[in-house]
């Protein structure tokens, strides 16, 4: 069967870093999935005996800001790199933001932004739904010179509401729509990792989920027209930075 | 290994090790059937599984540990080429 170009097994560890040998996630759980892949890039090396066989701390450091929106707390992986550096990797199921995309004053953090403006050094966006690029990431940030951080979006069937099945469907529905753009900033180079030319409408994200239901047609358009800027505001500062590159 | 009905009110666990010695796949209701002839072996199911519980075999085939996999369907969803279908536990 070489005539296929994914095959698994050859282009990743066999070993197993990961056992859920707590029932901490529950079913089609895309945080579990990241975290799985995440210990398939570093593999073995970093890894202090517990019960997922890796150090996994969920802390919840909560950026609180007036507005509600502003509000985060994610779990956090944070491995300590030579010299003092972290590599931090956020996990983001949006359980504080359950309600990002009902209008402009929910719209959550942009953690990735804050950290390219905090000076770190490797900033990137990942999803289970692209599992080579994640892994890339992990590997490419932990050989990185500095701070890195890594905002991964999981998919969270319970707290969405959408059937398990779907956890890595919609993790890629989320890039295929633009509304988690995939991007790594390092040394003041921002490049777009899946760069999308015929987005997808939002909706098609959005139908999916349970927890958007309030949302109505006119919600649904501004919605649209915010992650269009949005998009192309990101695409057109990625021109500008390989223009500095190059 | 049920021990559900040995809990504190609330499921509170006081037990240093947890939830460890519960079984993770005792409250599946279905679980995934691998159609060998339609596989390419391709591992996107083993990929995928967010528990890990697929095993490639000897034969290059993949299978189910029943101990971890939970019966999301991830796996069934995404092969591309259908051979995985979800049945219902027995
Ligand atoms: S994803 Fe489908 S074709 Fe690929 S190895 Fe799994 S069952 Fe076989
Ligand atoms: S049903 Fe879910 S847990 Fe079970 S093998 Fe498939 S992906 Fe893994």
């Amino acid at each position: 069967m070489d005539r296929y170009a994914v095959f698994v097994p050859r282009l990743l560890p066999r070993e197993e870093c990961f056992l859920p040998d707590a029932p901490v996630s529950c079913k089609g759980c895309g945080e579990a999935l990241a975290v799985r892949l995440v210990y398939k890039a570093l593999g073995d090396g970093l890894i202090r005996k517990g019960s997922w066989k890796v150090p996994w701390k969920q802390s919840v450091p909560e950026l609180k800001g007036q507005d509600p929106g502003e509000r985060f707390s994610p779990s956090l992986l944070r491995l300590p790199k030579a010299d003092k550096q972290v590599l931090s990797i956020c996990f983001d199921n949006e359980a504080c933001t359950g309600a990002e995309g009902t209008g402009k004053e929910f719209w959550k953090k942009n953690m990735p932004a804050v950290a390219v403006a905090e000076g770190v050094a490797y900033v990137a966006t990942a999803s289970p739904g692209y599992p080579f690029d994640l892994i890339e990431k992990v590997k490419r940030a932990y050989a990185a010179p500095g701070d890195a951080y890594i905002h991964i979006l999981c998919p969270c069937p319970v707290g969405w509401a959408f059937d398990a099945s779907m956890a890595v469907t919609i993790g890629r529905l989320a890039i295929d729509t633009c509304i988690f753009p995939l991007y790594e900033v390092a040394q003041d180079t921002c490049l777009m990792s899946v760069s999308v030319a015929k987005p997808r409408p939002v909706k098609d994200y959005i139908k999916f989920q349970g927890r958007f239901k309030n949302l109505t047609d006119t919600d649904m358009e501004e919605l649209q027209k915010m992650v269009t800027i949005a998009y192309a505001r990101l695409s057109s500062s990625t021109q500008q930075g390989e223009k500095k590159h190059g | 290994m049920s021990m559900w009905d040995k809990n504190k009110v609330g499921c509170i666990l006081l037990d240093k090790k947890l939830a460890q010695p519960f079984n993770k796949g005792a409250k599946r209701t279905h679980k995934p059937a691998w159609d060998e002839l339609k596989c390419t072996k391709c591992g996107l199911c083993y990929l995928f599984c967010p528990d890990a519980a697929i095993k490639e075999k000897a034969d290059g085939f993949f299978t189910s540990d029943a101990d971890y996999c939970k019966g999301c369907g991830v796996c069934a969803r995404e092969c591309w080429f259908g051979a995985i279908t979800m049945v219902e536990e027995s």
